[in-house]
């Protein structure tokens, strides 16, 4: 009896066991806050500089005479000017931090370890190497070469052949990274960025980006002209329009707008000036007799909002109009010239040939290659590789646009756009897509 | 006999479980080594259509200031931004402070619904969204504090014309109030940080959950818009949605402060809500799942077993009743060991609805620390939960078994006590004192029949329904179809007139505004409600018929 009743009383115990932690939190809660989420943080693509700034301001706030170094404590690049020196807890713990005053050239072959700030211009010649983050006040000019931690730079931002960034670099004016460079996270800037062939970034935010410039050159970025033309559509203009709508495409529009008012306009705009005139029929229904060709073999769904739902893999021959949001369930392949008067979704890959038009965002679950000179209203994402093929333009007017893969982004030279790229296997620029596609 | 019947049931049950474990434990795997899908947070601020965010509200006067502070904050550009808060017949302060911030804010919007009864959080839905201007529509509960950038990050996956829902994630704010808090803290993090995230990874089906989420309101109308009778508005949602073939989006970044129940009492009807909606959603669907053209085999499977997870506790409980019946009359070892595993793997796996494994799993994700030793106090949990849900899947079965069950359940507010009152900056926001009713609601009782816009025009037609004042009511209807500018809304109320000229003895021109709606509807392409119409419309035709 008494051996049971032993037994009864360990397997209580064991399984007070199991309480017993549960117990001590109850009690004596230690962890019983609510998971914490900054309500305030706004989305920022230049989170980081401006984190690190931030982090940086009150380095030198009532630093005294005492924080000056001196000649013997300086290495030869800053023997003429004043640096401060002091101390700051970062994430990675205590940082010691100089600031050096006026425009510092960095000889070739220097290294430094510790966080500089220049309150002035920068320029480091060949193989530097900075281990720690630096923060321009004015322009920086990298030399080749070079290995950074982080730049942030007040100005412009130009990076030579073949620098190595470990981080960031970040600029209020334009930055320029020169053929050969990787930069392991992203590359941001308030203005544009300049890619050349044959280099690898994580990210490309800012506001505008082009491949493959020779050189960093302001007038290029004046003349340069990125989207969509903006047309003064004239009552004459509407006539046309209306007149023709139905019984002509957009691109018999477009030749009758080069007739008639000596403009050429790009269908997207037709298309999109014949939505603000409210002449696109809200909806196309779907059925087998309304069926058009390239979906003849396929099983549609006709899934109201202007959509529909295909089964198989499509294609779209050239000149054809697609009225619809489409989702495709396999592969989807448009040839040249092709409008899409939506958005597209492709289970399988997407191959859109050149001059395509797109109203709304091409999401594909696998890869996605983008023909030449093909606009797209809204963004791009894909769960694998893109492809992107000179004179693509991503994003237009207020719409804005993005560009992002769980694989790499291909950019081909001559690629430029108004939008943000993310690609988790980097960002490659190229001279040609063919060139990857051949290996 | 009696002992091999007996004995096939455990099986069956045996083997659901197992199914049930297999799956969480795939949730698991997907989250811990899986890869994680991209959620279309690459570009949110590149990609921002225009939003309507409704907030329905019944005596939220604790609340209601909160949601509102942080709506008004929201990081998102006005002229493509409106807040539409619909004040179902409260009789606190909640009107009034809701006309506060409207008057300060151009793109907040309020509905007061002064006329009848209130109808509940769908039928509100349902008004909101016919003065939902924009393209998306977002829903937030009135105890909800959203982050700055939650709408940005909800709108984001609009982006691609596949998706239909997105649903964000809910943090409980109250956590340290009291014993179930805590636990329902554990739950919420176990479902959404590991079952949400790894549905949404696999291509399965997130569930949309009613609030912090939203849809495209075109797909709104092309589902037939928000089901009244269903006590889960938002999973009866899901499903339409889904088994027309849109996609559901979960965006785990999309985060959200709630106030969950912090009492048993409130907990028990909450649950008791939740599982009867759920279970009236698997009467409906069931089969429409299953035989979906457009689904995948895999996403069948798990829209069933997301459609049954209120069955489980019941199934449960009869396992373990068998149990003990074959340990009393059966095969003694063989049944008790099938019963301890049956136990075993309940306690394991199934447990809750976030398992226990992913409740673990959701506290090392989210770095949190001291948090998981609670866990095996979510055994009470459990066991609360089994019994709410069995008796909620009886009165389910029987009420279908009846033919429906509406009234008693749906078309009313089954609402959370709001107890803290408190946001985020821990500030109290409003006394719940007594107040008299916003002066506006009592000017607009007061005045003759006028109406300016929409909303007035519809609030005097009910009014004026209810009064059986047939003839103002028809004029009423007039001016509102004459100014409702949205195709479904319009049809809708070419209904409303139809009936009330139905009432009034004219068929003919009932007859004619119903098939005006008809064919609204079939030009706009809406179906569902087109064949709804087409079903009253040869009821009507009938009458109309048998008379003459």
């Amino acid at each position: 009896m008494i051996n049971y009743l032993l037994l009864v009383l360990l397997s209580m115990g064991l399984v007070f066991l199991c309480f017993l932690p549960a117990l001590v939190e109850y009690l004596r809660p230690k962890d019983d806050e609510p998971l914490a989420i900054n309500l305030s943080m706004e989305l920022d693509e230049r989170y980081f500089a401006h984190s690190f700034r931030d982090i940086l301001e009150p380095a030198f706030s009532g630093v005294g005479k005492d924080f000056v170094l001196k000649d013997e404590q300086k290495p030869g690049w800053l023997q003429k000017f004043p640096v401060l020196k002091t101390y700051l807890m970062m994430h990675r713990g205590k940082e010691e931090i100089w600031l050096a005053e006026g425009d510092i050239k960095i000889p070739a072959g220097s290294k430094f370890d510790r966080i500089l700030i220049i309150d002035g211009n920068l320029s480091t010649g060949e193989d530097c190497s900075f281990e720690k983050e630096l923060f321009v006040k004015g322009d920086g000019f990298i030399g080749q070469n070079n290995v950074l931690c982080c730049v942030s730079a007040m100005g412009k931002l130009k990076l030579g052949e073949n620098v190595l960034v470990k981080g960031w670099i970040d600029a209020d004016e334009d930055v320029y990274v020169s053929e050969g460079c990787e930069v392991k996270s992203r590359a941001a800037s308030g203005k544009t960025i300049w890619v050349e062939k044959r280099s690898r970034l994580l990210r490309l935010a800012g506001d505008e980006f082009v491949v493959g410039e020779d050189k960093m050159n302001e007038n290029k970025l004046e003349e340069k002209v990125m989207g969509l033309p903006t047309i003064r559509w004239t009552e004459g203009m509407d006539t046309v329009i209306k007149e023709n709508f139905k019984s002509k495409n957009f691109s018999e529009i477009k030749e009758l707008f080069k007739e008639g008012f000596n403009e050429d306009i790009p269908e997207m705009l037709i298309f999109r000036r014949a939505r603000i005139l409210n002449l696109i029929e809200p909806l196309v229904k779907m059925n087998e007799k309304q069926k058009p060709g390239f979906l003849k073999d396929n099983k549609v769904w006709m899934q109201g909002g202007e959509s529909v739902l295909v089964k198989g893999n499509v294609t779209i021959s050239e000149g054809e109009t697609v009225p619809y949001n489409i989702i495709v369930k396999g592969e989807l392949t448009s040839q040249a010239d092709v409008v899409f008067r939506g958005g597209l979704h492709a289970t399988g890959k997407i191959f859109i040939g050149d001059r395509n038009s797109i109203t709304g965002s091409v999401v594909g679950e696998e890869g996605v290659v983008l023909g030449m000179d093909t606009v797209i209203e809204n963004c791009v994402d894909a769960e694998k590789n893109i492809f992107i093929r000179k004179g693509v333009i991503i994003g237009t007017e207020k719409r804005g646009g993005g560009l992002a893969a769980g694989g790499k982004i291909y950019l081909e030279e001559g690629v430029s756009g108004r939008y943000k790229v993310y690609a988790e296997g980097g960002i490659q620029t190229v001279e040609s897509i063919d060139e990857i596609f051949s290996k | 006999m009696i002992l091999f019947v007996v004995g096939v049931i455990l099986i069956f049950i045996f083997t659901v479980l197992i199914i049930y474990t297999v799956r969480h434990y795939c949730f698991l795997w997907n989250r811990l080594f899986g890869k994680q899908r991209r959620d279309f947070q690459d570009f949110p601020s590149n990609y921002q259509p225009g939003v309507s965010v409704l907030v329905p509200m019944y005596n939220e006067e604790k609340v209601a200031a909160n949601i509102l502070s942080r709506l008004v904050e929201m990081d998102y550009p006005r002229d493509c931004y409106e807040v539409i808060v619909i004040d179902d017949h409260s009789t606190d302060k909640t009107g009034q402070i809701a006309d506060d911030y409207a008057s300060k804010n151009d793109f907040i919007k309020v509905i007061h619904r002064i006329e009848g009864k209130n109808r509940g959080k769908a039928s509100a839905l349902k008004v909101g969204t016919v003065f939902a201007g924009h393209e998306i529509t977002l829903v937030f509960d009135a105890d909800y504090q959203p982050s700055k950038n939650c709408v940005q990050r909800l709108t984001a996956p609009f982006c691609d014309v596949a998706v239909g829902l997105v649903m964000g994630r809910v943090v409980p704010l109250n956590a340290p109030d009291s014993f179930l808090t805590r636990m329902l803290d554990l739950e919420r993090s176990g479902g959404y940080q590991v079952d949400q995230q790894a549905r949404y990874n696999l291509n399965l089906l997130p569930q949309y959950g009613g609030t912090v989420g939203g849809m495209r309101k075109d797909i709104l109308k092309v589902v037939g818009g928000w089901d009244v009778t269903k006590l889960a508005e938002d999973t009866d949602i899901t499903y339409r949605v889904f088994l027309n073939g849109w996609k559901v989006t979960y965006v785990n970044i999309a985060e959200c402060y709630e106030e969950v129940v912090h009492n048993w009492k409130e907990r028990r009807g909450q649950l008791r809500r939740w599982a009867i909606g759920h279970n009236q959603c698997l009467f409906a669907y069931f089969w429409k799942t299953l035989t979906s053209p457009i689904l995948r085999f895999a996403q069948k499977i798990d829209a069933l077993l997301l459609l049954s997870v209120y069955v489980i506790p019941v199934l449960m409980v009869v396992g373990w009743l068998l149990g003990i019946y074959l340990y009393f009359f059966g095969a003694y070892w063989w049944w008790l060991l099938f019963a301890a595993l049956l136990f075993t793997l309940a306690y394991n796996n199934v447990g809750n609805f976030a398992v226990f494994c992913e409740v673990g799993t959701s506290v090392v994700l989210d770095r949190r620390g001291r948090v998981a030793w609670l866990l095996p106090f979510n055994l009470f949990n459990f066991f609360a939960n089994m019994w709410v849900c069995t008796g909620a899947f009886f009165v389910t079965l029987f009420e279908g078994l009846k033919g429906g069950a509406k009234e008693e359940y749906a078309f009313k507010w089954e609402k959370t006590k709001r107890v803290s009152g408190v946001n985020v900056l821990g500030i109290e926001t409003i006394e719940s004192e007594e107040v008299p009713r916003p002066q506006i609601i009592e000017e607009k009782a007061t005045e003759e029949p006028k109406f300016v816009d929409l909303n007035s025009a519809l609030a005097e037609a009910y009014r004026l329904m209810r009064e059986r004042n047939y003839e103002d009511a028809v004029e009423a209807f007039k001016f509102a179809v004459q100014v409702a500018e949205d195709a479904t809304a319009t049809a809708m109320l070419e209904v409303e007139l139809g009936k009330a000229y139905f009432i009034l003895g004219e068929k003919k021109n009932a007859i004619q505004e119903l098939s005006k709606a008809s064919k609204i509807c079939a030009d706009c392409g809406n179906e569902v409600l087109e064949r709804e119409i087409e079903g009253v419309l040869n009821k009507l035709i009938s009458l109309s018929g048998e008379e003459s």
